[in-house]
């Protein structure tokens, strides 16, 4: 066990570092940040001088070694269009996206597991129709649109609930609405509750657990959920990072929340580096250690699970 | 010739269970509807070009025209193009994009899976890290950033989009591989000498077609979403070219006073991805009893 972790560290060390290298040079690529910010006018010395000023004159590999030496120690850099700390605002901009993220968890998975545990037990039943039609619809509406549409409607037309901002509870309803019901989270979490419960349902020890007199929701809760689990903690692991990459982020774009995600948006288009390092950074870091968290579950759900 | 000949038989065996299933099936509608609606988006990004309207012809007089106005069935957008030609040729790129994108991410993973699962060892260890820092790579961000650097076309996002599904696809190619590696007909057939190609594309193949094809449908419907998503970020296939993703945008400033803009286009994105979906799950029910979803 210690030495997979070891060894499952240091390979997920390797991709952090591959993704460091890797985002460094592409966002380099997008051109220099020193023409966004200076007048049309400018001369090619100033141009030159703010370059320096950025200490983007250096050559790339120097740039990287300043940025990693700097990430050891918890510093990002300053943000070159907010003329801030990127630690600050993302001290800010955080809080707000997991808040977001985590409320949209909490509703997909409080939703999601009875509805794949019922069309589990209930198998070919309407009940197990319509949970396969929520998980259907779910993974096939865009995101963005019924983020549109939701604000046209309540934000808009109704003036029921506020379109932007994070500060009262109501402007929570339409973005969580979004990311739990597109997408694949709430999708996900009823299919694989579902298939992995089916698989679970049919193994010799439910038939033991029910011949020996065990009520049906204990046979549930005791013997076949934590089985079941397993695919569906793998799926949820990996869809929280996805999330704050992906789907939140255009969904925090489109209501105006002030996340990570329209503050990354912005930072590529203005050329601003060190954000868009810093953020990408902390996805990756996020991804890796997930999946070994998701490993190291494996082996509380399933002790037969043996690491090599 | 021997390669065809060694795999018809697993896949005429695929088909008959298909077929058989089929039969049983309680609802016959539910593999044909998504079949039809599949169908109709393909012929009509065909008969584009046949309706009366350009799709990219502006109009300045009779823009923003709601449904059923003046033989706009869909009504115009902000600059009177009508909605409903700039659907139907939408869907040629929306088609384009998942064909294509399937397509690469396809070749790249079955090669990269089934080598990664067949050599074993550092080649394996070294794939799988790829495939790692791939998914762990946040999307929505690179495409944004290579559209920066190169600016968007739709070859960039068939390659974007391509280039982010291809572990999925080598993931479970490595996966099932893991499983066939040491069967006894493989075995057997090494010990008569056979090559580690003809290992593979007469024993590994056949095995790791269903799975393909299940793949290819749920990975389609993905790369709908994901040029949609691109598309309406700026990110994806560049104006006027009607993308349903960019019109989805275009409608956005207007969506409360003409909602026709962005909701038809919408629409049209669900209906295919949902096609595509049912499409996926029936294959999934048909092919793979294990993971069978309906009942």
């Amino acid at each position: 066990m210690q030495g997979y972790l070891a060894k499952r560290l240091l390979q997920g060390l390797i991709v952090l570092v591959g993704a460091s290298i890797l985002v460094f040079v592409l966002v380099r690529a997008t051109g220099n940040p020193a023409l966004l910010l200076l007048p049309p006018d400018a001369t090619p010395a100033d141009i030159a001088a703010l370059t320096a000023q950025l200490g983007l004159d250096k050559p790339i590999p120097e740039q990287y070694a300043i940025f990693v030496v700097g990430a050891l120690q918890g510093d990002f850099g300053t943000s070159i269009q907010l003329h801030r700390p990127v630690v600050e605002l993302l001290g800010e901009r955080f809080p707000n996206s997991m808040r977001l993220g985590g409320i949209a968890l909490l509703f997909a998975v409080s939703i999601g597991i009875p509805l794949g545990t019922i069309a589990a037990v209930n198998r070919g039943s309407a009940l197990d129709a319509l949970a396969r039609g929520i998980a259907m619809l779910g993974q096939s509406i865009p995101g963005f649109w019924l983020a549109i549409v939701l604000g046209a409607i309540f934000a808009g037309q109704l003036k029921l609930l506020p379109a932007a901002r994070a500060d009262t509870w109501q402007s929570y309803i339409l973005p969580v609405t979004t990311i739990v019901f597109t997408g694949f989270l709430l999708s996900g979490t009823i299919r694989f509750m579902r298939s992995g419960l089916l698989e679970v349902l049919s193994e010799d020890y439910m038939r033991t657990a029910r011949a020996k007199g065990l009520g049906e929701v204990a046979v549930l809760t005791r013997h076949a959920f934590k089985n079941a689990a397993i695919p569906l903690v793998t799926f949820l692991g990996f869809y929280i990072t996805l999330l704050i990459g992906g789907a939140s982020l255009i969904v925090e774009t489109v209501f105006a929340w002030p996340g990570v995600g329209p503050l990354l948006a912005n930072a590529v288009l203005a050329r601003d580096f060190p954000i868009v390092q810093a953020v990408t950074l902390i996805y990756v870091t996020g991804f890796v250690v997930i999946s070994i968290l998701v490993d190291i579950l494996y082996a509380f759900l399933d002790p037969t699970i043996r690491f090599t | 010739m021997t390669q065809a000949a060694a795999v018809r038989p697993v896949q005429a065996r695929a088909y008959n269970r298909l077929h058989a299933r089929s039969r049983r099936f309680k609802f016959k509608l539910v593999p044909a509807l998504p079949l039809v609606g599949l169908a109709i988006i393909a012929v009509s990004s065909f008969v584009a070009g046949l309706d009366p309207y350009s799709p990219t012809a502006v109009d300045l007089a009779g823009r923003l025209r709601p449904p059923l106005v003046d033989g706009h069935l869909l009504g115009t957008d902000a600059l009177g193009r009508d909605i409903l030609s700039r659907i139907l040729y939408g869907s040629r790129i929306s088609l384009v994009v998942a064909t294509c994108t399937v397509a690469i991410s396809a070749v790249a993973g079955i090669s990269l899976g089934v080598a990664a699962a067949q050599y074993g060892g550092r080649a394996d260890a070294f794939i799988m890290r790829i495939t790692e820092l791939v998914l762990g790579f946040p999307l929505t961000i690179v495409a944004i950033l290579i559209a920066a650097v190169y600016g968007p076309s739709l070859p960039g996002v068939i390659l974007i989009i391509g280039l982010f599904q291809w572990p999925q696809f080598a993931r479970i190619m490595r996966a099932q591989t893991l499983t066939l590696k040491n069967r006894q007909f493989v075995l057997a057939s090494r010990a008569l000498g056979a090559s580690t190609w003809r290992i593979v594309h007469s024993h590994y193949m056949p095995h790791l077609v269903n799975s393909v094809y299940i793949l290819a449908a749920a990975l389609a419907a993905g790369a709908v979403l994901a040029e949609a998503g691109l598309s309406f970020f700026g990110a994806g296939v560049p104006p006027p070219a009607p993308s349903w993703g960019g019109m989805v945008s275009d409608g956005r400033q207007f969506v409360t006073s003409a909602w026709w803009i962005s909701v038809f286009p919408g629409a049209a994105i669900f209906v295919l991805v949902l096609c595509l979906n049912i499409m996926g799950d029936y294959l999934r029910d048909a092919f793979d009893p294990r993971l069978r979803v309906s009942s």
